[in-house]
């Protein structure tokens, strides 16, 4: 292979010699190597044990989508070779491809055929297509060695073609079913509700059939426009950040923890079973064993639901068992609330803000089966906090996009002596109220916002709420007068949305105005500036 | 039947190649591969050695196993061993038992048997050594007398005992224990190592009536056989009573008592536990008494494992009033609690 450019020579000791790696502070025993043909590029692991193997693939730090499994041709398969294939089936492999080694001590090709017919009997004892399976016999020792190309450099460029040519490219994001996690949900007036997030898989169009998965509540409707950093597009992939206009759908129906799909493409499930690995002590899991009946938090993509784990039907002393920190198992999730999910989701398991265990659901066609394979891979869920931070932001920029359209008026934003600012549409005869980028600079953090109720009529200059950070309290006053038409109630759960976009986003109130002629006594733009400056 | 096959073999050999020696057939390999799971060019050395005679060749492969396997044992020698099983052997498990040998005595055995890598450690054959070792453990221990309850056994004495099989007790065994792992060594290409045994033995006490002694065990992470694990335990436990013998009669207290016993080997192996009570001077939450006793089932009230024992010999009659406390109850003696790679892991850390 480094021969032909494609791969960087490495030796045994070099490989072995790989550190462990660590992520996410759970331990991964596994080294890569990488090499590439003329159609694929492949990262190779080395497969130390089965326990540590499962424990990657659930936490999602190594993926297997093929294997080689290596013979000797002189001991022909080993007592071993049975767990091996086990471990394959496990992780979700569907193809091998065979090497035997060792050929150059071989003289007898009858042996050899031997090798291959018992290899090619255990593939399909295991569900493996034994009958097609490409099987190369040959010597690393000579590949090695750079003698006898016959048996030896030939014979691996075979092998690699073999994995070329049998073993199935893994499907791309981009080529699967639209899936967009919903992280957020706005009710924007003139416009609808808009839901954000970031997509996950797949590609939808403006104009797209969707459907609205998951939390008891699933249902189809049209998505009528894609906002992405302040713009309209007309399509999102995979990887985008994107605000999802629905059309004729009220806030109340799309909730966080919910997904936005391609119709008909994941159903939300209530009950399934799951392969799970119990972090240790040291990895940040639990001290003490669980039984049945165990009830952590799930979180699965932005969801966030209690579950019940019960040991799969037919375990024997199902009663009486305990799972250890440190134990790969299968249970039986039961939700509190349904949510979108299908074989090789994953998801975490927590108590008390710990991560105790991750996980991978299983087929449900095969729960009764004593060894049930594990599929395919998608990206790891990440923790709530993470999403929290980093997809918050960009529900920002979404929105004031959005509002960036409503507003057609280049001097409806006016401000009051006292930070106050107030958004007019005149259409709607509604002013939207913040405070003041000024204002909230000088506050510091924002810890809590409290705000009048709607249905309240107001005068300009009568308290409306009151807001208090790390530093310091202040009152917010009316700017003009009105009746107050409906206040932000994310500011209740996340007073922190003021600090990082108090003019745009976090808005604190409507105010449908009595007289909107007070909006021309209120300072521009320009002249709060001056005053404050 | 085996000169036709050997002439049509030879035949065929004779035709392809021109090889001096006779020609091994290859469906000959394959079923002495079937019957051993001897590597391929074990089995045609065998083969070709004993004449194409599977049955001659079985028992080539036998002798041979002493020097090939000694040999393969020696090359791997230096190797390290941190996977494997803590397996553990039950023959009686105490006052009242029904089943098993001993007759109200307690006889068992645990002992861990290793491996270089997991995939060998889930294997059948592998599991079933240990089985059978833990077994034969203990099947040949006799009560020492001494002061502790379990006694080491010495792994030399051990390894030269004949392997006696749990599964099937009346095949005839030539090998030892010591053989056996060679064998298996051969086999699977790893080392194999014995790395500790220990064994319980005590007949039943001489003052039968009110003093019983009972065993409880536990495995856990067990793969195909339910007696072994990665994490193995053993406790001893004494029942005293006036009413010992009457209850011990009773179906419902046996149902009761065995499941307070596996409740007892499991919070051994699940909680950190290094001995069973604490030193007078201080409460540790390693000692066995002072845990709360999660694994017990109807214990809601987060109770000590010293306030179950109590509560529960009060419950079932063991005692019948707080002053009986004193001569009568419940009692764990002593336990042992072994992980898998402990031993190897710690010495080579040293």
């Amino acid at each position: 292979m480094a021969s032909q450019g494609g791969a960087k020579f490495t030796d045994y000791n070099q490989i072995d010699k790989a550190p462990e790696e660590k992520a996410r502070g759970i331990t991964i025993n596994s080294s890569h190597v990488e090499y590439e043909t003329d159609a694929r590029h492949y990262g190779h692991i080395d497969c130390p044990g089965h326990a540590d193997y499962i424990k990657n693939m659930i936490t999602g730090a190594a993926q297997m989508d093929g294997a080689i499994i290596v013979v000797s041709a002189t001991d022909g398969q080993m007592p071993q070779t049975r767990e091996h294939l086990l471990l394959a089936r496990q992780v979700g492999i569907k193809k091998l491809v065979v090497f035997i080694n060792k050929v150059d001590q071989i003289s007898d090709p009858e042996m050899l055929e031997l090798v291959d017919m018992e290899m090619r009997d255990l593939l399909s004892t295991y569900n493996f297509d034994g009958e097609n399976t490409p099987i190369v016999m040959g010597s690393a020792l000579a590949a090695l060695n750079g003698q006898d190309d016959k048996i030896g450099a030939e014979k691996i460029l075979e092998l690699v073609k073999a994995c070329d040519t049998w073993l199935d490219l893994p499907p791309r994001d981009l080529e699967k079913p639209f899936l967009m996690p919903v992280e957020d949900v706005f009710s924007i007036s003139g416009r609808g509700t808009v839901a954000t997030g970031r997509v996950e898989r797949g590609v939808a169009s403006k104009g797209a059939e969707v459907e609205v998965v998951g939390l008891g509540n699933t249902f189809k409707t049209t998505l009528t426009g894609i906002e992405m950093f302040h713009k309209e597009l007309e399509r999102a992939e995979a990887g985008d950040n994107m605000g999802a206009l629905l059309r004729g759908v009220k806030r109340e129906q799309v909730r966080r923890g919910q997904v936005i799909v391609a119709p008909g493409s994941i159903k939300a499930v209530k009950k399934f079973q799951a392969q799970i690995y119990v972090l240790t002590k040291d990895e940040g899991g639990r001290y003490t064993p669980f039984m049945a009946n165990y009830r952590p938090q799930l979180f699965l993509r932005t969801a966030d639901i209690t579950v019940s784990l019960t040991f799969p039907e037919g375990t024997p002393d199902a009663a009486e068992k305990m799972v250890m920190p440190g134990d790969n198992i299968e249970m039986v999730c039961d939700l509190h609330f349904d949510v979108a999910a299908e074989v090789g989701s994953r998801f975490t398991l927590r108590e008390g803000g710990r991560t105790k265990a991750f996980t991978i659901p299983l087929p449900p066609a095969l729960r009764s089966s004593p060894r049930p394979p594990v599929q395919t891979k998608y990206a790891r869920t990440p923790t709530n906090s993470l999403s929290r931070t980093s997809l918050g932001h960009s529900a920002y920029q979404v929105l004031s996009s959005w509002f960036s359209h409503q507003v057609p008026h280049p001097h409806a934003r006016q401000y009051t002596n006292d930070h106050e600012a107030v958004v007019y549409d005149q259409s709607t005869g509604i002013g939207t109220v913040s405070i003041t980028d000024h204002a909230q600079s000088s506050l510091g953090d924002v810890v809590f916002v409290e705000l009048s109720n709607p249905g309240q009529e107001v005068a300009k200059g009568e308290t409306i709420g009151a807001v208090e950070s790390v530093k310091a309290a202040s009152d917010i006053y009316a700017p003009v007068s009105g009746t107050i038409e409906k206040i932000n109630t994310i500011l209740d759960t996340e007073p922190g949305l003021l600090n990082r976009s108090p003019e745009d986003e976090g808005w604190l109130c409507k105010i449908k105005l009595s007289d909107p002629s007070q909006m021309d006594a209120l300072l521009t733009e320009e002249a709060y500036k001056a005053t404050y400056q | 039947m085996f000169a036709s096959l050997r002439s049509a073999a030879c035949s065929s050999s004779c035709r392809v190649y021109s090889t001096e020696v006779p020609k091994v057939p290859v469906k000959l390999i394959g079923q002495l591969r079937k019957l051993t799971e001897v590597s391929m060019t074990k089995a045609r050395e065998a083969l070709s050695a004993s004449n194409n005679d599977v049955t001659l060749a079985l028992e080539w492969l036998q002798k041979d196993l002493i020097t090939s396997g000694a040999k393969k044992a020696a090359k791997v020698e230096g190797r390290f061993t941190g996977e494997g099983l803590i397996s553990t052997a039950v023959l009686s498990n105490g006052s009242g038992s029904r089943q098993g040998l001993g007759h109200g005595g307690v006889r068992a055995a645990m002992v861990e048997l290793n491996c270089e890598t997991d995939f060998v450690g889930r294997n059948e054959l592998f599991g079933r050594l240990a089985a059978d070792i833990a077994h034969t453990a203990a099947f040949i221990s006799e009560p020492t007398g001494s002061e502790t309850a379990f006694h080491e056994f010495p792994l030399d004495a051990l390894n030269d005992a004949p392997l006696l099989s749990q599964l099937q007790p009346n095949t005839q065994h030539s090998a030892t224990v010591g053989s056996a792992i060679r064998d298996m060594i051969a086999k699977v290409g790893e080392k194999i190592s014995l790395a500790r045994a220990v064994a319980l033995v005590e007949n039943a006490p001489l003052t039968q009536g009110n003093v019983g002694l009972r065993l409880a065990s536990y495995s856990h992470g067990s793969i195909t056989i339910p007696t072994q694990g990665r994490i193995g335990s053993l406790a001893l436990i004494a029942l005293k009573s006036p009413r010992l013998a009457q209850l011990l009669a009773i179906e419902a207290f046996q149902t009761d008592l065995a499941r307070l016993e596996r409740s007892l080997a499991r919070q051994i192996v699940g909680f950190k536990t290094t001995s069973v009570a604490s030193p007078v001077t201080e409460r540790s939450e390693n000692a066995l008494y002072d845990q709360q006793f999660m694994m017990f089932p109807d214990n809601l009230s987060g109770s000590t494992v010293r306030e179950v024992l109590m509560r529960w010999a009060l419950e079932k009659g063991l005692v019948l009033s707080d002053e009986e406390f004193s001569s009568s109850g419940l009692a764990v003696l002593d336990f042992k609690k072994w992980t898998v790679g402990e031993t190897t892991h710690a010495s080579t850390l040293q």
